[in-house]
């Protein structure tokens, strides 16, 4: 493996490209034109446009995406995660190309990527499921035979979906007809297929999911567990490891579940298996395997002091787990939490933002890690997800990790979007948080529907900057102070410990 | 000169400043009901931040000039809870308002599908009515009304396709 093609963009792109450079192997980022300048097309060897803002005509083009690897001479390709990355298609593509695919082949893929399908070979391995039926049979009959081998609270799914569209909850067999009926439209119109299925309400469950690894020659191994209760709508916004609220026995029985699902599938390279947890019953359900690197792998990388992506690459070297972490193994240790920035308006509706960051400082402390896919100057284009940057932050407890991530929040400026900064440093400083009394619908619930809104007041300090720097005020408060201050300026010992003169010519 | 700005909750704050001596300026600063005056000066740091020093007490200041927003972050620990704040000068507001009537072309905050339309043509509706839903990346963004108006055109459809920034309703304000 000499050169690797990113088949992705922001910063996981670069956060791969980190990886070849650490192995010595060359790196190509592809890019959209709403990305021609992007901080992942920087920070790669080598870049080459795929087509159009579009992503269906470009991040998302097998045939463009592979011919920027003909071009480059890559002969091996990352899919990051997001767009192709878990398209089997794309994974044979790439493989019928004679390139190597940095991820599990198609065969693995296929057979789980329907959740009712991952739910059975997760039964067939000893995994354990809730209770759950697909709808075949849409007679009322039917659809009461199944809630009630189910049970009540029970979630009507999209068995094609994801992020929780068309998911509907119902309490009570006469609200099932409908629920079914409304499902059955939102599927139909937002996915490939309007079958349904009824899983088992687990109320007040967290998300644990567990990382995994698999080698070419069939071993597997878990890699710990990750936290991310903390979500909005569906979507993780703080994740971290260890879960706090596991007992060891727990903990190593859901690692367990996780290295056995992997194990059955024949697992290669970096996956992870997710779970609910049931506070109440301290029971654990599988809910479906991720079949990529995900979003928030960084906190395990804290804990285990192990480089995922590199990890990835040597895998698909032909590396054996064995060789790599040999008789040892993997230990967590201490605490990380990591928080998605996004480019988004938490005071109205957390409306996607897009436009040019005037000025971005990311924090830059002790154990603090900060992967970035944007930085002063770059333009956050509103064709794609709205995610700036993850801020990681290592502790030895739980506490540790979170005060330095409110440190790490306050340090970092971004200007030219609004970003959910305010709200983590909310939620970080919340009793529930740091009771870690939290689940899957904590932060929605919390929130309601309007969100934190701005609780930020500019202080006296803002305020005279902005007084005498501020808009029409730059260049007359800075002419005027120098005018006023006349040839004394010069030697003022203010002036010189600065060392640039506002609105001067001399820096 | 007298400045007003006012943040994303509608609270105003007015600055204004005068010359002083030895280079310093006089800042009036009116927030809610308190007004304070600080002799103030101000110096650009070779990174661009703004250094206000008061008294002899120097604080560093993140200050970006938009088009449409100023952001100014303090980063001083006296700041009790120190972040980015989002202001728009007040001026600037009133005379956006008049010329074309931003606010009555809504347009899409992002590029997505148009999964919901609640109204059509000639429907009032009143501030923060859900208008229509726009997904994007797994997540529906709920477009809401900015205020009572009339709706005169629906320029999208469910199941569209829509770039950001295109237009998706075009209201009549109405007179509260």
């Amino acid at each position: 493996m000499k050169k690797v093609l990113i088949a992705g963009r922001g910063e996981i792109a670069v956060r791969i490209a980190r990886a070849c450079r650490v192995l010595g192997i060359g790196s190509v980022a592809i890019y959209s034109d709403a990305d021609a300048g992007a901080r992942h097309v920087r920070k790669a060897d080598e870049a080459v446009r795929v087509g159009p803002a579009e992503s269906a005509l470009s991040y998302l083009d097998i045939a463009a995406v592979l011919a920027a690897a003909r071009l480059t001479g890559a002969d091996a390709v990352h899919p990051g995660y997001g767009f192709l990355s878990e398209n089997p298609d794309f994974a044979s593509a790439v493989a019928d190309a004679g390139l190597t695919w940095i991820g599990p082949p198609a065969a693995v893929i296929a057979p789980i990527r329907s959740k009712t399908a991952a739910k059975d070979v997760a039964r067939a391995a000893g995994v354990p499921t809730a209770p759950s039926a697909v709808l075949d049979d849409l007679s009322e009959a039917g659809l009461q035979a199944a809630a009630t081998h189910v049970g009540f609270p029970l979630l009507v799914k999209p068995e094609d979906g994801g992020g929780g569209k068309g998911m509907q909850r119902v309490d009570r067999m006469e609200d099932l007809v409908p629920a079914v009926q409304a499902a059955r439209r939102v599927a139909a119109s937002a996915f490939a297929s309007d079958r349904l299925l009824l899983e088992r309400c687990i109320e007040g469950a967290r998300h644990v999911e567990v990382q995994v690894l698999g080698d070419q020659h069939g071993d597997a191994v878990h890699v710990f567990e990750r936290d991310c209760s903390v979500q909005r709508r569906h979507q993780k916004v703080i994740e971290e490891s260890p879960c706090p609220v596991l007992t060891l026995a727990e903990r190593a029985a859901i690692c367990e579940s996780g290295r056995a699902f992997a194990r059955h599938v024949g697992y290669v390279g970096a996956g992870t298996v997710e779970f609910l947890f049931d506070p109440v019953s301290r029971a654990h359900y599988f809910l479906e395997m991720n079949t990529r690197l995900q979003v928030e792998h960084p906190v395990t990388e804290a804990v285990v002091g192990l480089d995922l992506v590199v990890t990835q690459l040597r895998i698909a070297q032909g590396a054996r787990l064995a060789e790599l972490f040999g008789p040892e193994g993997l230990q967590q240790r201490g605490h990380a939490i990591e928080v998605r920035v996004y480019a988004e308006d938490p005071a109205d509706g957390y409306v996607p933002q897009a436009g040019t960051l005037q000025r971005v400082v990311w924090p830059d402390a002790p154990m603090v890690r900060v992967d970035a896919g944007f930085e002063t100057g770059d333009v956050v284009p509103v064709h794609y997800d709205p995610m700036l940057a993850k801020i990681i932050a290592w502790g030895r407890d739980r506490e540790e990790a979170t005060l330095r991530m409110l440190a790490a929040l306050r340090e970092t400026v971004v200007h030219g979007v609004a970003t959910n900064i305010p709200m983590l440093i909310d939620v970080l400083q919340q009793p529930s948080f740091a009771r870690s009394e939290v689940n899957t619908g904590w932060l929605d619930a919390f929130y309601g529907t309007e969100g934190p809104g701005y609780g930020v007041a500019p202080s006296d300090a803002a305020l005279l900057a902005l007084a005498l720097a501020g808009p029409g005020q730059a260049a007359a408060g800075a002419a005027s102070a120098r005018h006023a201050a006349g040839p004394a300026a010069a030697r003022d010992p203010w002036d010189m410990l600065v060392g640039l003169r506002v609105g001067g010519g001399r820096s | 000169m007298k400045r007003q700005f006012e943040d994303a909750r509608g609270n105003r704050f007015e600055v204004s400043s005068s010359p002083a001596a030895d280079g310093a300026h006089s800042v009036e600063i009116l927030r809610g009901e308190g007004a304070v005056r600080q002799d103030a000066r101000v110096r650009r740091a070779p990174g661009g931040e703004w250094l206000v020093e008061v008294g002899g007490i120097t604080r560093t200041v993140y200050l970006s000039v938009g088009q449409n927003d100023t952001w100014i972050s303090s980063l001083s620990a006296g700041d009790s809870l120190s972040h980015t704040v989002r202001l728009k000068p007040v001026e600037q507001r009133r005379a956006g308002r008049g010329d074309a009537n931003p606010t009555a072309h809504l347009r899409s905050p992002m590029t997505g599908r148009v999964v919901v339309v609640h109204v059509a043509a000639g429907d009032h509706v009143v501030k923060g009515q859900p208008l229509l839903v726009v997904e994007a990346m797994k997540m529906e963004h709920v477009i809401k009304a900015p205020r009572a108006a009339v709706v005169l055109r629906v320029a999208c459809a469910v199941g569209r396709q829509v770039e950001g920034g295109a237009e998706l309703v075009e209201l009549e304000p109405e007179q509260a």
